[in-house]
């Protein structure tokens, strides 16, 4: 009889899990137990099949079981995942730590391969690169790691889909301050349903966002991480996956209409940001943020510039910086996440009264900062040109960020100079 | 001479100086700083002669009221910079860490100083110029520093360029200094940079690369152009700013001058009025014209000279407004928030 060579495999990989099985059952009993009881150990696929032999490099840490050594039996499943948010955006929350003091070296793993100096994504975040090693690895990499960790969702050992059909293994990530859609879904009618009627009535996230079972969790999302709607192409393609879900339970001019309703929250709300985001620009342009980006310790991607966008920064920042960020990350993404995920709360009060709240500070602050400015304290220079220098300088800096055209900018020169 | 002289004009023999001697003319033309065995002040009209100081000077300057004179000196590795009353005494004194290479009055009490330091390394040289502002008090403040690496070819090279001290000009509104960096890139030829630096915002800018063999650059008129030598075939007349050649002279310009109402040019010993040549003296004469136009020093073969008469009338004086205005549009040019054109249009519109 001839042996296929992956049975074969597997058979061998049984046999040596015994030998595993024999310590591990004192050292490690959780993980033992839930390797007997999972569909690996049914189907004889044992400890070696995914840990290798090499005891020495375990021991280090170094043979942890990513998600390619998952994927050389879940082919699909890596497909669909590394297809998905889950799979790509999220090394967004790591960087390269070798140029920071007092690293530890072994957070090179993070990023890189046993051995190797590539990068596995060349992504970075100035808010992982401001964290120390300890508050890297709990505070961004606990929930970040799901890029390369099946064992994020499913466990190190189990293999029991209970867990992962269940939408309490979202909550551990997608909850908090910038992202709460787990307590918006739970809030809102469908999760209030889901506990009282089951998911027959209530929809839960892996009923919208993991349809069939999909580890694509990003089909039917129309904006980025960022709430950035994606191009019109790729965003009409993603809003029918969006509607055929929805009309597995609604009509599909229902499912439409609040679908557009969420873009329309959205579009409100990033006007919002964005004025704020002017605001804070023209601060800028005339040295008027305290302190000035340059007063400041360097921001670990763009140096001494001034960043309001995705990698912008929630210390070593002006207030009103401070300010904005709360905005964006927090109450921005709230309204419109909260808009989409039909949570009343969460879209209004929780979302877009903090979002106008926060406008209302930032002008404040903004009036603060000019009547400071007007008031000597870092006031113009008026030996060297006043306010008119000012204006040029704050002028040359808009044309360098794009606020204003080059024909707009030689408009205002001239003016200024007449 | 070779030549003749503008009508009026009449040379002097001053008398002997060292070699390669630092000197400058006050204000007024009236006296005459240099170096000839100690420090001396030559009264013109009378002729009387007065040792300042018994230290032979590497540079000298002139106060703008004609009342001190700065004056740096070299002792082995590091120099000194010292303010003297024009009848003599140390008003004040301080050490620099290189060799003061040129020297001027940025106001009444503010020095600025071209530093050259040299530390040696096994591979070659390293060349700080470091600009210093000195009020008379306190150490003297860094203003912009330029560093270079230099093979030691390239070294050997300059030992002339240093003998007669590296360019070092101040404008007549005294709000930018043009100077000489030295570049030694691997497989090229070294070269001298020529940079415009504004005191007022602290921005330079690089506006010319000349040979080794040139004397650099100076300031005419209102400053609104200056003369450079390239060192090897032509002097020309430019504006700094627009890069637009007004005028070339055909002469290498290994020494440069210009009369402050800018009619005047001294280019390798050769005097130019208006761009033709008028006489020549001998090849490596030093010159430089007194800022109230119409007296020249010039120092030939271990000899002071100083031509008077030339009929340029000093330059008009521009009003506080206009002045202030002029320096705050430099200014703004330097830090690129005009263009040079907007600079002209607002002179224009100032003028008017």
């Amino acid at each position: 009889m001839v042996v296929p060579f992956v049975v074969m495999c597997l058979m061998i990989s049984a046999a040596f899990a015994e030998d595993c099985v024999t310590c591990h059952r004192k050292k490690t009993p959780a993980a033992v137990t839930q390797w007997e009881r999972s569909a690996h150990a049914k189907a004889k696929v044992g400890c070696e099949a995914c840990h290798g032999n090499d005891h020495g490099r375990m021991e280090k840490g170094e043979a942890r079981v990513d998600l390619k050594v998952c994927g050389r039996c879940h082919k699909k499943a890596l497909a669909e995942h590394r297809a998905s948010r889950h799979g790509m955006g999220l090394h967004s929350g790591w960087g390269c730590t070798r140029n920071l003091s007092g690293r530890n070296h072994n957070e090179c793993r993070f990023c890189h391969e046993e051995g190797s100096e590539v990068p596995t994504s060349d992504v970075q975040c100035a808010r992982f690169l401001k964290q120390s090693s300890e508050m890297g690895e709990i505070g961004c990499n606990y929930c970040h790691s799901v890029e390369g960790s099946c064992a994020s969702c499913h466990t190190n050992h189990g293999t029991d889909l209970k867990i992962v059909r269940d939408p309490d293994i979202c909550a551990k990530c997608h909850m908090g301050p910038d992202h709460p859609q787990w307590e918006m879904w739970q809030t809102s009618l469908h999760g209030t349903l889901f506990a009282s009627s089951g998911r027959e009535t209530g929809p839960d996230c892996q009923t919208c966002h993991m349809v069939g079972g999909t580890h694509d969790v990003s089909r039917g999302i129309t904006l980025s991480s960022g709430g950035q709607p994606f191009d019109t192409s790729k965003r009409g393609k993603r809003r029918e996956e969006m509607v055929q879900v929805c009309r597995t339970c609604h009509a599909e001019s229902f499912a439409r209409k609040e679908l557009e309703r969420g873009d329309a929250v959205r579009e409100q709300s990033q006007g919002l940001v964005k004025e704020a985001e002017k605001i804070i620009g023209d601060l800028a342009d005339y040295d008027m943020l305290d302190p000035m980006p340059d007063q400041r310790p360097p921001h670990p991607l763009s140096g001494s510039r001034l960043v309001l966008d995705s990698q912008m920064l929630y210390e070593d920042t002006s207030h009103i910086e401070r300010l904005f960020f709360k905005m964006k990350k927090y109450d921005f993404a709230r309204t419109l996440k909260g808009a989409y995920h039909q949570n009343p709360a969460y879209t209004h009060w929780y979302g877009n009264a903090e979002l106008k709240m926060d406008l209302v500070d930032i002008r404040s602050e903004a009036s603060r900062l000019r009547e400071r400015k007007k008031g000597g304290v870092s006031g113009p220079d008026t030996a060297s040109g006043g306010t008119v220098e000012e204006s040029l300088r704050a002028m040359k800096k808009k044309l360098e960020r794009g606020a204003l055209t080059p024909a707009e900018y030689e408009q205002q020169k001239q003016r200024l100079l007449k | 001479m070779n030549g003749v002289l503008p009508p009026g004009a009449t040379v002097a023999d001053i008398g002997r100086c060292d070699a390669h001697a630092p000197f400058d003319l006050d204000a007024k033309g009236e006296k005459i700083a240099f170096a000839d065995g100690g420090l001396i002040v030559h009264t013109v009209g009378s002729g009387r002669s007065q040792t300042i100081s018994p230290d032979s000077p590497c540079a000298v300057a002139w106060s703008p009221d004609g009342k001190r004179i700065a004056a740096a000196f070299q002792r082995d590795n590091a120099g000194s910079l010292r303010i003297y009353g024009v009848e003599g005494g140390v008003q004040a004194e301080v050490d620099v860490p290189g060799r003061i290479a040129g020297l001027a009055w940025q106001s009444a009490t503010k020095v600025l100083a071209l530093d050259v330091r040299i530390t040696q390394f096994s591979f070659g040289t390293n060349l700080a110029e470091v600009i210093l502002e000195w009020d008379g008090a306190g150490k003297p403040k860094e203003l912009v520093s330029l560093d270079s690496t230099l093979r030691p070819t390239t070294m050997k090279q300059l030992e002339s360029v240093f003998m007669r001290g590296l360019s070092f000009s101040l404008s007549p509104q005294r709000d930018e200094i043009l100077y000489a960096g030295v570049n030694d890139p691997p497989a090229f030829y070294p070269y001298q940079r020529i940079v415009l630096h504004n005191l007022e915002s602290g921005k330079g800018r690089e506006i010319a690369k000349v040979s080794l063999g040139s004397g650099g650059g100076t300031f005419l008129g209102t400053g609104e152009a200056v003369l450079l030598g390239d060192g090897e075939s032509e002097s020309k007349i430019l504006d700094p700013w627009g890069n637009k050649v007004v005028r070339t002279i055909p002469t290498p310009g290994r020494e440069v001058a210009a009369s402050s109402g800018g009619r005047y040019v001294m280019l390798d010993g050769a005097l130019y009025l208006e761009g033709a040549r008028t006489a020549s003296f001998q090849e490596g004469c030093k010159a430089l014209f007194s800022s109230a136009g119409g007296r020249l020093a010039m120092e030939c073969g271990n000899r002071l000279y100083l031509i008077s008469g030339l009929g340029e009338d000093s330059p008009a004086q521009l009003e506080s407004g206009e002045k202030a205005r002029l320096k705050e549009l430099r200014k703004w040019l330097s830090e690129g928030l005009i263009t040079s054109q907007d600079y002209r249009r607002s002179r224009e519109r100032t003028k008017q």
